[in-house]
């Protein structure tokens, strides 16, 4: 072996390396449940999520999520309360507070608050909150915060509201193919995306349901249904 | 091919930065378009309880994009509107919406639009605040009533409540009544058939007649009510199929369509129309009157084809279908109006109909119009041409929803009679040509943002009213709504007016007195709503004696804005039957000026005003299919005497003006026309400055003789190739198969024959 032969073994043999690396890199993000995390983006509003949300017994207040976002059930979008809503308590309850008085102050301008968006998906990509509260809170009877949880972590641990899950569309499709493989009443494999509920008992693995094993496991293959 | 050493160490470097690099990379992808934090999302302050993120809304309200009127649904979301589409429960367009309409939400959003008033200071034009400039309006009205002759009103068509206090303002001044311009006027058509039909407006119905014969009218583009009648034509081509024969000396969109297209030469419709008169009257179960009847020897075969050059065959077998096929129904507008004989050649067709036994069978009365206190003043071109003669006298001039410094033609010499006005207050959305003259510019809401109320230019129900309501928030919320601003100036002039603190409530509390008039059923279950428009919770199910007054106005008015409509009961009323004799002046041969110049109107620029949308300025014109451009249409052999081709710049002159134009040669047009598009030629406007011609400036002062209107159809012309050439740009690649047979055509009869 020359030494002009040395010198192309060694950049084909690198090219190979690097792609080795890649497969790698790729078995390993598309089998692995990446959490990812975002920091919390700077709102107007210093909004703390835990004294909404936490149990009453974790100094919370114990509120459902679909009271203050109630589009959810009704929309694609789950909106932010308008300031209304924020303003019906919040006249009376704590109303000497720091940040209480700043949500006055956009009251009494009448001006809207610019919040930052935390959970912002492209827009190519077409989610219905919707479809998801509908099926998992009204027809199956799961928990609120649970069904929230699946896709926004465990928001009553947060102050800022702030991304725990990629959003991706692996990550997506991860959760909607565990449907595929498992026939109704069988346990469904309790991953990671699930939170520590309130209430233990809520940690347990959800069953398969007929409906489940029926239709949604075929649920999304189709490219149509989020990217119209 | 040599290679550089490569160590075990760079070997190692590169592998690193390699990897670290695919996995940014990888990483990166996944996530590239999650921005945590980088977009705002704004909450509601304290909205309405239907009003859902995501969630769309639909309103109900009138274009007002083109004097049709057609009702209007709205889509909002997040207090954004979205799309316009037609309003199914409307009788004018049936639930569609034509190209101009859909533009609607262009100029809402136009990028121009301006926000703030302006006036002139040291010479220019600079924004000022809404106060002052509402301080000069009042200053300037307050100053008009103390010399009211020297105060005038300007507008293209405005109708319902709108217009009346346009009109009280001018009366409370005092001055002339208000100068009503439009270019594409049918002053001529409503004139003539007034005296012939003793009404403006009779329903045309298309879908009865077996056949339809038109003289230049351009139904299916912007003749009248062009959704309508393209919905009219719909059904009149539905089995058993309805015949179209078009005459007219350029093809328009209707003549593309027709079965039969006959090119005659400019200005010699009305020859035809009662050349065809007196072969029909020979056998007509319908008398004529004896003047008549005379008239209309002098209108034999022979001659009328001469004239018109139309063969005498082709003008034997027009009458052949004309005494075949009825009830038909026999049509003119366009170029066939715009004469010195247009009024003629109108009654003409009406004397056609006639004695086809069309009346009372595809052309009815209409009912009268209940809504005895709201008219809309139909516009015209003689209302510039008299303006005109009275500019000198006026220092204070209102210009209200019209452009007559673009389209007035340059013999009026307007600009200079502009010039001597010291006081121009000019009403516009962007400053147009008219607005960039003026020293007092008030802009105006686009008509998705204010109320109001229409009835249509053309309605087969004369007991409609359109409604328009605002369906978003102004996007400029400080600027006023010209109802508002109207309002204001006449409660200073009359205390009569200051009982209503707005233009809504002035309108809400005339429309409620209408209730009355509305048929109780009409009030509790009132429109036939599309589902996604039907409000169940809002429906009052209770009967009509369980509703206090106050009660049952609320839910007359909700479902009457919900409906975007009102339609009231109609008495009928005969038509009368005046014909007249018939005296055409034979159009003079001016060698010097051997064609007639063809400004044609098409639907999406329309008279010009709609030049500054560029979704219409891109989409082509539906002939010729060339875009973003003015052109003159030639037959191939007035191009071959020329010496011309397609791309070859011409000099148009009439005896007032000149303008230059690419060729653009076309079978569908006679060989002494020569078409140029209106509506481009603009000198303000982002998307319509520098954008083609406008051949309504070379118009040679001709009018009709009836009505006084500008005959826009008889300035003659001479054409001069200059030798510099140009490209036409169009979506049509050949307008020829070039032998491939690729659309096979046969004969009617023959295809017929092989349907067995």
């Amino acid at each position: 072996m020359n030494k002009k032969q040395l010198q192309a073994g060694s950049v084909i043999s690198g090219f190979l390396f690097v792609i080795a690396i890649a497969g790698l890199l790729l078995w390993f993000f598309s089998s692995h449940n990446i959490q990812a995390q975002a920091d919390a983006p700077v709102q107007p509003i210093e909004f703390p999520h835990h004294v909404h949300s936490a149990a009453i017994e974790d100094d919370g207040n114990a509120i459902n999520c679909l009271y203050c976002h109630s589009y959810a059930r009704r929309s694609p979008v789950a909106g932010i309360p308008t300031l209304a809503k924020c303003m019906g308590c919040h006249r009376y309850v704590a109303a000497d507070k720091e940040r209480i008085q700043q949500l006055s102050r956009y009251w009494q301008q009448g001006k809207p608050i610019p919040w930052k968006k935390v959970h912002d998906l492209p827009d190519f990509v077409y989610f219905t909150h919707e479809r998801h509260i509908q099926r998992f809170v009204f027809q199956q009877g799961q928990p609120v915060q649970q069904v929230c949880g699946y896709c926004h972590g465990d928001i009553k641990t947060m102050t800022v509201a702030e991304r725990r899950r990629p959003l991706t569309m692996g990550w997506c499709l991860k959760c909607h193919e565990q449907f595929q493989d498992n026939p109704p009443g069988a346990p469904l494999p309790a991953e990671d995306w699930q939170i520590n509920a309130t209430d233990s008992s809520l940690t347990a693995a959800m069953p398969v349901d007929a409906l489940h094993a029926d239709t949604l496991r075929k649920a999304p293959g189709d490219c149509w249904e989020c990217h119209k | 091919m040599s290679f550089d050493p490569v160590d075990r160490r760079s070997f190692l470097k590169l592998m690193g930065v390699s990897g670290s690099g695919l996995f940014l990379t990888l990483h990166g992808c996944g996530n590239a378009s999650l921005e945590d934090g980088k977009e705002t999302v704004m909450s509601y302050i304290d909205p309405e309880d239907f009003v859902i993120p995501g969630e769309e809304v639909w309103y109900a309200t009138t274009c007002r994009q083109c004097p049709a009127g057609c009702g209007l649904h709205a889509r909002i979301r997040e207090g954004r509107v979205r799309k316009l589409e037609g309003n199914p429960a409307s009788p004018i367009n049936h639930g569609r919406l034509c190209s101009m309409g859909q533009a609607g939400l262009q100029l809402h959003y136009h990028p121009d639009r301006l926000s703030q008033p302006m006036a002139r200071l040291d010479g220019k034009l600079q924004p000022i605040s809404w106060g002052e400039a509402k301080t000069r309006l009042h200053n300037m009205v307050s100053a008009a009533t103390k010399k009211p002759q020297s105060f005038a009103l300007l507008s293209g068509e405005v109708g319902g409540h709108l217009e009346q206090l346009v009109d009280a303002l001018v009366q409370s001044i005092g001055g002339p009544p208000r100068y009503v311009y439009e270019t594409l006027s049918q002053a001529t058509w409503r004139t003539a058939t007034q005296t012939t039909l003793g009404v403006t407006a009779p329903t045309l119905e298309l879908s009865k007649a077996q056949l339809v014969l038109s003289f230049g009218a351009d139904f299916l583009g912007p003749w009248q009510s062009p959704v309508h009648f393209a919905a009219e034509y719909g059904q009149f081509r539905a089995a058993p199929r309805g015949s179209l024969i078009q005459i007219e000396p350029k093809m328009s969109l209707s003549g593309a369509n027709a079965d039969w297209w006959l090119a005659i030469r400019p200005q010699t419709e009305a020859w035809l129309a009662l050349g065809l008169a007196n072969i029909l009257a020979a056998d007509s179960q319908h008398a004529l009157p004896e003047p008549v009847m005379k008239s209309l020897a002098a209108y034999d075969v022979d001659s009328v084809s001469k004239i018109t050059d139309v063969p005498v065959e082709s003008i034997q077998r027009l009458a052949q279908a004309l005494r075949s096929r009825t009830p038909s129904l026999v049509l003119a507008g366009g170029a066939a109006e715009g004469q010195e004989d247009g009024a003629q050649m109108i009654m003409a067709c009406w004397l056609l109909n006639y004695l086809l036994g069309n009346i009372g069978q595809t052309i009815h009365a209409g009912g009268r119009s209940p809504y005895e206190n709201l008219h809309t003043q139909r516009g015209s071109t003689a209302a510039l041409q008299s303006f005109s003669k009275h500019m000198t006298d006026v220092d204070t001039l209102f210009v209200f929803h019209s452009n007559p410094i673009y389209s007035a033609p340059d013999f009026v010499e307007l600009d200079r009679g502009f010039a001597g006005i010291s006081n121009k207050v000019v009403f516009a959305h962007t400053l147009d040509e008219t607005a960039e003259l003026a020293d007092l510019v008030i802009p105006l809401r686009s008509s998705l943002e204010e109320w109001g109320s229409q009835l249509p230019g053309y309605s087969p129900d004369q007991g409609l009213l359109q409604l328009q309501q605002p369906v978003v928030q102004a996007l400029h919320a400080e600027q006023p709504a010209s109802g508002d601003l109207f309002l204001q100036l006449l409660a200073q002039l009359d205390e009569h007016y200051k009982q209503w603190p707005d233009f809504y409530a002035y309108m809400r509390d005339d429309l409620s007195r209408l209730r009355q008039h509305a048929r109780p059923a009409d009030q509790l279950n009132p429109w036939k709503l599309p589902a996604v428009m039907e409000p169940p919770t809002y429906k009052p199910v209770m009967p009509e004696q369980a509703f206090s007054a106050n009660q049952l106005d609320e839910a007359f008015w909700e479902h009457t804005l919900a409906a975007g409509l009102l339609h009231l009961p109609t008495e009928s009323q005969p038509l009368k039957i005046n014909l007249q004799a018939a005296n055409l002046k034979q159009p003079d041969a001016d060698p010097a000026y051997p064609f007639t110049l063809i400004p044609c109107p098409r639907l999406g620029l329309y008279d010009g005003r709609h030049a500054d949308l560029p979704w219409l300025q891109e989409l082509p014109d539906q002939i010729t299919t060339i875009v973003w451009d003015s052109w003159a249409e030639m037959h191939p052999e007035t191009a071959a005497r020329l010496k011309v081709k397609t791309g070859d710049i011409v000099e148009i002159k009439s005896s007032h003006g000149s303008l230059r134009v690419k060729v653009f040669e076309f079978e569908g047009i006679h060989p002494e026309a020569v078409a140029v598009p209106m509506g481009q030629g603009h000198s303000s406007g982002r998307y319509a400055a520098g954008v083609g011609v406008n051949p309504l400036k070379i118009l040679a002062p001709i009018f009709e003789r009836d009505s006084g209107e500008l005959a826009l159809y008889a300035t003659r012309v001479q054409i001069r190739p200059t030798g510099e050439q140009g490209a036409v740009v169009k979506l049509a690649g050949s307008d020829s198969q070039h032998k491939r047979r690729l659309v096979r055509t046969v004969p009617a009869r023959l295809f017929n024959n092989n349907e067995g």
